[in-house]
């Protein structure tokens, strides 16, 4: 029946929105469910759109993350003392990557990944005429275009319609953060999380909850009307609902997976798990962290169900003051970033020490950072940073081209620090063309989907400032 | 799909009684207005409108237009392609006694999604407050829905002084000495106050002038010695942390009430004012650490982007830049009673000190105010030159006032708070004219605050057809905290504020007065739905429900039937059912919703039927609180 079905769609252009075109379902008005492909469509049109079963994990650094700081262009005289009083760090405190480019000390659990070609580090991210505004800059990053800072769909959403991706699980996408984040919505809403320890109804007894839940499940999926919210609310609800259960076997709770060399949890949740000896802030990020690692490993091969999109966020990086040298506000950040993230490598790669046994995924994983600007190339006068524009990103994974991109001594000019209005870092590639890198090479978009997800992509030519991150091969 | 056009399908005959017969004979007029024949005994009509497509799904027709004059209602005939609706109405009698809408052809009566008074009478309270109560449904019966937002828009004409409910609790967090009493005080007059107005604009002025507690009790932490520190005093453990988190929550507390009372007595330039010159914000967004030559432009671009003009407000980056340099100097200090307001004079030494008694308040240092000529708005109709006060520095205080005055009068100002006003109260996306009409309202300077008269700015957004339009009911979406405390409004809650309220607010991210962005949590809906939200809106009800009267948190659902007359004995399930589609939903509740609801009353968690105890009826409330509707205002 799968294979039918498979077959029927090989004469489409493999798009759900022209799936739905094709069928002539466009009424507005019905519930959610009726404007859907059936479960089994959905299936074979993921299966033909991510054949490589790949999955994307993405942290947004929100707050504006100072790019300087975290990957330091040390070959660059205008990264001194002058510049930055008592941000400066010494090249001899940072770990050099490539003689022009170091990484802030913190950021030493990437070094690793770095050596074994895993990590790339992109320098001087950003796009035309940057907006300084935390909220239009988040936006822009999340909706994919610049031109419009009120649409509010994000692109990765775009590309789940697009490739139908959002088809190919019950679970095909999974935020862990406070709530659903921008980069993913759009007319569906997908299941976020935001309290790992507390998804579910709260009564005693697991029949009766059994009951509410389908209870409701029957009354959200019932809900429809005219009014605007109406569609997503409904759609939300039967979502929740269907999800609970396969959240419950999960049992995250039970989940601490170790680091083989150091024997510590490979996510400090709480004090008992915290043997790496972090602030007590940070639990939030590692809970959200594992569960977007978790909902990963329970998609492996055999299991098609789970998730191919997961993605969690690190606040607090908006540092205008106290934002400290090789400790400090950004040091910790940066600290809990690369364990975070090396953390993902050992885990997703079945290396933990794991009773459970997950099967290595890191041949098909991409993790990525994202931040919506960087931040003045000058100290300010409380000691840290304003808004400002370019910034850097970290990619790793087992299909990234490793290395660090834009900042060395070839590409990395004189004055670039000071590129725009003498105080911000001048970005050198959009932001665009990083992810479409990503959805293109590591999550197998089909090529003809890039201006449906980012609108203008072709005729602006962002094409030509493609870095060839991703292995092809 | 072809475009159905359906007019007038239910022809009427014709009966006397009272209330108003049904009313017959729809027709349209021209291609714009609907019409009837007049009805005998009908003063008011109203007009249902059901989409074939909801109608086919088992919605039956909604409210379309009430209490109207005469028998006639402007609505084009030709709906949007791919659209199909049906159309009735019904008459109203004096006494507000509403007619049939008719009856199908096997003589039962037809099912409306509710009738237009009620619903729109739930909707007003959804609202103007924070949803239905006892007291504020009587109260919007006996004034009707112009005479209710009237009288909220005077909460000075409110009496309070009856009310025990609202003072015991208040009295429990007064003077409020952590963050945890401030969000108790929000929650208990939310749910309690009859000036429900009153705090709702309290609440969107806080939430617009954000500030996060956290960031000035660190900083306050660092003020006040920390006793663990050798050689400090034992007296010291009185300061600490004690001292810094009273004196943390009074910044905030005090700038909460200053809103409250410019909401309705104040105008913009004044409230922007006490935002700025609030030590919460000058420690918020770094205003203490902005001095001359080491200019930090946080507060600058904030003030500018959201708390004024808007992202698209024409500002520049020059303007944050030279506003940041106006700004510089200004920092904190504890004043002497009565010196709150001094720019400069009335600091207290030695503050960790009992006496003298004083307030944390805004403090301008010349030496660390750039006393350069600066320029805002440069080459634009609100271009304004502040001059160099180097020769006077102690004069450099002025030209916050002079930026204030500017910003507050900058045309960007006027429509950027408007909008966001109208986003709140009345729609997330508020149409051009109604963005005009209130900024209209704004730029009267006859108004008793002038211009920017914040109270007669509500007015005019409150006043907005839009608001009582029928078609947009549950057009918004709850916040998580409207939502509980319209929870426990509806079922006569009991709640201290802190409570299950406290975990809730946490898991739902919407915990007043801790939130790190300086935009303040959202006021459009689609950022309050996702699968968490849902699901802790749910939990909340079944928790609010399990707990009764004599809890410190519970409800009282059986009191509320007795009081309404609707027996619980077995065999009332439709009865009970109804009188919850009431009071949670202004009776629009669809047939098959309606029976899902008496299902659940008459059966057991194995589906067998049953009859009901409290226990079930109480269980079924909290069902229906997590019916997806119930998020929608």
């Amino acid at each position: 029946m799968k294979r039918t079905t498979r077959q029927h769609l090989s004469t489409c252009s493999c798009s759900r929105r022209s799936f739905l075109r094709g069928s002539g379902l466009t009424l507005t008005g019905f519930g959610m469910a009726s404007l859907f492909p059936s479960p089994l469509i959905k299936q074979a049109l993921a299966d033909e759109l991510n054949p490589g079963n790949r999955r994307l994990l993405f942290i947004f650094l929100r707050g504006g993350n100072d790019g300087i700081n975290a990957v330091i262009p040390h070959g660059d005289p205008d990264y001194s003392q002058i510049t930055r009083p008592t941000l400066y760090i010494p090249p001899g405190d940072a770990i050099d990557l490539n003689g022009f480019a170091s990484l802030h000390p913190s950021l030493a659990a990437l070094q690793e990944a770095y050596t074994t070609g895993e990590l790339a580090v992109l320098h001087r991210v950003g796009y035309p005429d940057s907006s300084l505004s935390h909220f239009d800059g988040q936006r822009i990053w999340e909706n994919g275009d610049p031109t419009q800072t009120q649409l509010f769909e994000g692109w990765l959403y775009r590309y789940t319609q697009e490739c139908a991706l959002s088809m190919g699980a019950s679970l095909p996408v999974l935020t862990a953060q406070g709530a659903t984040p921008l980069l993913l919505r759009g007319d569906e809403r997908f299941v976020n999380i935001a309290n790992p320890d507390n998804f579910g109804y709260v009564l005693a007894n697991p029949v009766e909850n059994q009951k509410y839940s389908d209870d409701w499940r029957e009354q959200f999926d019932r809900l429809i009307g005219l009014e605007p919210y109406r569609p997503v609310l409904s759609q939300t609800g039967v979502k929740l609902a269907d999800t609970l259960a396969e959240y419950d076997s999960w049992d995250q709770a039970n989940w601490n997976p170790l680091d083989p060399n150091s024997g510590f949890s490979l996510f400090p949740v709480s004090p008992e798990t915290n043997q790496v000896g972090f602030s007590a802030v940070s639990y939030e990020f590692f809970a959200s962290l594992k569960i977007a690692a978790l909902s990963l490993l329970e998609s492996d091969g055999v299991n098609n169900n789970g998730t191919r999109i997961a993605g969690t966020q690190l606040n607090g990086w908006d540092l205008h003051s106290g934002q400290g040298q090789t400790l400090g506000a950004h040091a910790d950040l940066l600290r809990w970033l690369a364990y975070g993230m090396n953390s993902l490598r050992i885990v997703l790669s079945g290396a933990a020490n794991d009773p459970r046994g997950y099967a290595s995924i890191w041949d098909d994983t991409l993790v990525c950072t994202l931040s919506e600007f960087g931040r003045t190339t000058r100290e300010n006068g409380s000691n840290g940073t304003d808004h400002a524009k370019a910034s850097c990103q970290f990619l790793l994974g087992g299909t990234v081209n490793g290395g660090v991109y834009n900042c060395d001594a070839g590409s990395w000019p004189a004055g670039v620090m000071f590129g725009v209005d003498g105080r911000y870092l001048q970005y050198e590639t959009d932001y665009r063309s990083v992810f479409w890198e990503i959805l293109r090479d590591h999550m197998q978009a089909p090529a003809g989907a890039v201006d449906s997800i980012f609108p203008g992509y072709s005729s602006a030519g962002l094409g030509a400032q493609e870095l060839g991150i991703v292995s092809t091969s | 799909m072809k475009a159905l056009v359906v007019s007038a399908l239910f022809v009427v005959s014709a009966a006397f009684a009272a209330p108003p017969a049904e009313v017959g004979d729809l027709a349209w007029s021209d291609s714009e207005t609907l019409q009837w024949t007049p009805e005998a005994g009908a003063v008011g009509y109203n007009v249902y409108r059901g989409d074939l497509a909801e109608l086919a799904a088992g919605v039956p027709p909604r409210c379309h237009a009430s209490d109207l004059a005469t028998p006639g209602h402007a609505t084009p005939a030709a709906p949007a392609p791919g659209r199909a609706f049906v159309y009735l109405a019904t008459g109203e009698s004096a006494a507000n006694e509403e007619g049939t809408p008719g009856f199908d052809s096997a003589a039962a009566e037809r099912a409306l999604l509710g009738r237009c008074d009620p619903v729109l009478r739930h909707h007003v309270l959804d609202r103007v407050g924070f949803g239905r109560d006892e007291w504020s449904a009587d109260r919007v019966a006996t004034l009707g829905l112009v005479g209710y937002i009237d009288e909220q828009l005077d909460p000075a004409s409110i009496d309070e002084s009856t009310n025990a409910a609202l003072n015991d609790r208040v009295a429990l967090y007064d003077p409020p000495d952590d963050v945890i009493d401030l969000i108790a005080r929000d929650v208990v007059q939310a749910t309690y106050a009859r000036r429900q107005l009153e705090q709702q604009a309290t609440v969107f002025w806080t939430n617009h002038f954000n500030t996060y507690w956290v960031k000035a009790s660190e900083i306050f932490n660092g003020l006040y010695p920390q006793c663990q520190e050798p050689g400090i005093p034992e007296s010291c453990d009185e300061l600490f942390p004690t001292v810094s988190y009273l004196e943390t929550t009074g910044t905030q507390f005090r700038e909460m009430e200053a809103f409250r009372d410019l909401a309705f007595n104040g105008n913009f330039r004044e409230i922007l004012e006490v935002s700025a010159r609030s030590p919460a914000m000058i420690l918020f967004l770094d205003g203490y650490a902005n001095v001359v030559g080491a200019p930090n432009e946080n507060y600058s671009r904030e003030l500018l982007e959201l708390y004024a003009l808007g992202v698209d407000g024409g500002y520049t980056q020059t303007d944050v830049e030279e506003l940041a340099r106006v700004l510089t100097g200004w920092t904190i200090c504890k004043k002497k009673l009565n010196f709150e307001d001094e720019p400069i004079l009335g600091c207290i030494e030695n503050y960790w000190e009992p006496t003298p008694p004083g307030t944390w308040s805004s403090y301008f240092v010349p030496p660390n105010h750039d006393c350069t000529a600066k320029t805002l708005f440069a080459g634009t109709p609100q271009e304004l030159v502040i001059p160099d006060t180097c020769a006077t520095p102690a004069d450099g205080a002025n030209d916050l006032q002079l930026a204030l005055d500017a910003i507050a009068a900058h045309p960007a100002t006027a429509r950027f708070i408007s909008t966001k006003l109208l986003q709140r109260f009345v729609t997330d996306t508020p149409e051009a004219a109604m963005v005009d009409a209130v900024v209209a309202e704004w730029n009267d300077a006859g108004n008793p605050a002038g211009v920017g008269d914040l109270r007669e700015v509500l007015r005019a957004v409150l006043t907005q057809p839009a608001l009582v339009d029928p078609d947009r009911v549950r057009g918004k979406i709850k916040t998580p905290f409207e939502h509980i405390v319209s929870m426990t409004r509806a079922t006569r809650g009991t709640t201290n504020g802190i409570d299950f309220v406290l975990s809730f607010l946490v898991n739902a991210q919407h915990l007043p007065h801790y939130n790190a962005v300086p935009t303040g949590y959202a006021e459009d809906g689609g950022s309050w739905i996702d699968t968490t939200n849902t699901l802790e809106r749910q939990n909340f009800g079944v928790y609010l429900t399990a707990f009764g009267p004599a809890d410190l948190f519970g409800s009282d659902p059986m009191g509320l039937l007795a009081d309404a007359g609707i027996s619980t004995a077995p065999g009332n399930a439709p009865a009970i059912v109804d009188y919850w589609s009431d009071v949670l939903f202004g009776g629009a509740l669809t047939p098959a919703e309606r029976q899902q609801a008496i299902d659940f009353l008459e059966t057991e968690i194995d589906g067998t039927p049953s009859p009901y105890d409290e226990t079930r009826i109480r269980r079924t409330v909290g069902f229906m609180l997590g019916f997806g509707q119930f998020q929608e205002q």
